[in-house]
């Protein structure tokens, strides 16, 4: 099985695409999808969530927008959007309450800024600035 | 008088009002973290759970009140975080059910709604802006319950734009507060921020690629000096804050009000009160906007739109649950 693509969008519209491709393809209908999104402020991972969920079926009007202030957006089918962006330790990470999200047998749970996280993803996505416009993804099987 | 909780995200708010007498307590505002012999975590449910008896006590001292004076509980149900909301709804329930006191849930997002009201008449309809970390949205308001949603965004809120600005350009945290001061020194028409969705027919926003634009500003210049950043800031919240008052404009034009009522953290921004009013007075609109202390989250907000629910106060404590998904149902005309 191929573990690595490396996807390089110029442009909104091709992102949608990959981000459909990857929603289709790669996101098990079935058990726990956890996928990791790392990458600079403004490298595109919550617009690529987005795309994801309206492939979901979760349209822009039912998207909640980023989870940086909230941390956690629920959605239908259990799906979550979650962004540890403003967590800054271990304890707070436990003391948030956000690991009683994970005691399910199943879920799409997209979570950006996972670095303190303890826990093996089934995908990382790390997406790169390469120019204004640009961006460099990469899907890694884990 | 009424006993209000509001721990739907990071801070523990506690608030006490009757008439025009109130008292409005909220964690990372109040001198506390002495009496915990250390400095509260930025963010942690644990801290509500520490606070808020805490917070409750103090509040009752400062009106020179006891439980025996309070009439009613009103507490935030949702939407927020869940472990968060569940300290509030708890120790909301609990004192109710030992003091035999009903309980008014009540909806974060419309205590701010009418945040801008508080000690004034309500008057109807009017246009809500709610701009904050975790929303920037439009509500057209008819009355008490009786909403609809115009526009919301499509990603970043224009507080969250705020503040990883601050971050991209290296100018520390809280971003909202400390852009507001800088850009007073700012040229804004120095750089061209792009308006998100601006200028589109559509009243949604979107402020993920403002915050892009500033990020890309920074990669393709090494070298800026402290002038350029604040420059930099400036005009980003010269963008931001027009598009605001670009779209709610708009928003009341084709619902025919002419009445703003603008409330969340941002509109603490002094820019955004000062091109609001200015303005509105050119439209021939009335401007609502709330007190300092109501702009963030705080539970005076939650006592207030509780005084025009009571009808909805009740004694089945089971009815009463945290709900993190909680929406402001869209009301059939």
């Amino acid at each position: 099985m191929v573990k690595e693509f490396i996807y390089k969008s110029h442009n909104a519209n091709y992102t949608k695409q990959i981000a459909k491709f990857f929603a289709k393809n790669f996101i098990s209908k079935y058990g726990k999808n956890i996928i990791f999104l790392k990458g600079d402020l403004g490298s595109g991972k919550t617009t690529f969530v987005r795309y994801c969920l309206n492939y979901l079926g979760i349209d822009d009007e039912n998207f909640e927008g980023s989870p940086t202030f909230t941390i956690v957006n629920e959605y239908d089918n259990d799906i979550i959007h979650m962004d540890l962006y403003r967590l800054k330790n271990q304890s707070e990470i436990e003391y948030s309450g956000i690991l009683d999200y994970f005691n399910k047998d199943n879920g799409i749970f997209f979570i950006e800024w996972p670095e303190l996280l303890n826990m093996k993803p089934s995908f990382e996505l790390t997406f790169t600035i390469l120019n204004d416009t640009s961006r460099k993804i990469n899907v890694c099987r884990c | 008088m009424i006993l209000a909780f509001d721990t739907s995200c990071d801070d523990t708010s506690v608030a006490l009002l009757k008439n025009k007498n109130y008292v409005n307590l909220i964690s990372s505002q109040n001198d506390i973290h002495g009496k915990f012999g250390g400095i509260m975590p930025e963010y942690a449910a644990r801290s509500h759970t520490e606070t808020i008896a805490y917070l409750t006590k103090e509040a009752l001292e400062k009106l020179n009140a006891s439980m025996s004076d309070i009439e009613y509980i009103a507490t935030t149900v949702g939407p927020g975080l869940l472990p968060s909301l569940l300290v509030g709804v708890s120790f909301a329930k609990a004192l109710a059910y030992s003091y035999s006191l009903p309980i008014i849930p009540i909806n974060h997002i419309e205590g701010h709604i009418f945040a801008p009201f508080f000690g004034k008449k309500l008057e109807f309809p009017f246009m809500a802006l709610v701009v904050s970390g975790g929303h920037t949205h439009l509500f057209l308001i008819e009355g008490i319950g009786r909403y609809k949603i115009i526009a919301k965004t499509l990603d970043d809120a224009v507080g969250e734009a705020f503040d990883k600005v601050a971050r991209i350009l290296d100018l520390g945290y809280p971003g909202g507060p400390i852009i507001d001061k800088l850009s007073k020194t700012g040229e804004s028409d120095r750089f061209n921020i792009p308006k998100g969705l601006g200028g589109k027919k559509n009243l949604n926003f979107s402020f993920s690629g403002t915050k892009t634009a500033v990020k890309n500003l920074v990669n393709n210049h090494s070298n800026l000096s402290t002038t350029d950043k604040i420059d930099i800031a400036a005009s980003f919240q010269k963008s931001s804050i027009d598009v605001l008052w670009e779209k709610t404009k708009d928003a009341c034009r084709e619902n025919g009000v002419n009445k703003i009522a603008v409330s969340g953290g941002v509109s603490a921004n002094s820019y955004l009160r000062e091109m609001f009013a200015t303005e509105c007075k050119k439209e021939g609109f009335e401007l609502f906007l709330p007190r300092r202390e109501m702009t963030t989250d705080n539970a005076l907000m939650i006592a207030n739109i509780a005084q025009f629910k009571k009808s909805r106060a009740t004694y089945d404590y089971f009815s009463v649950e945290a709900n993190p998904r909680l929406k402001i149902v869209n009301y059939n005309r």
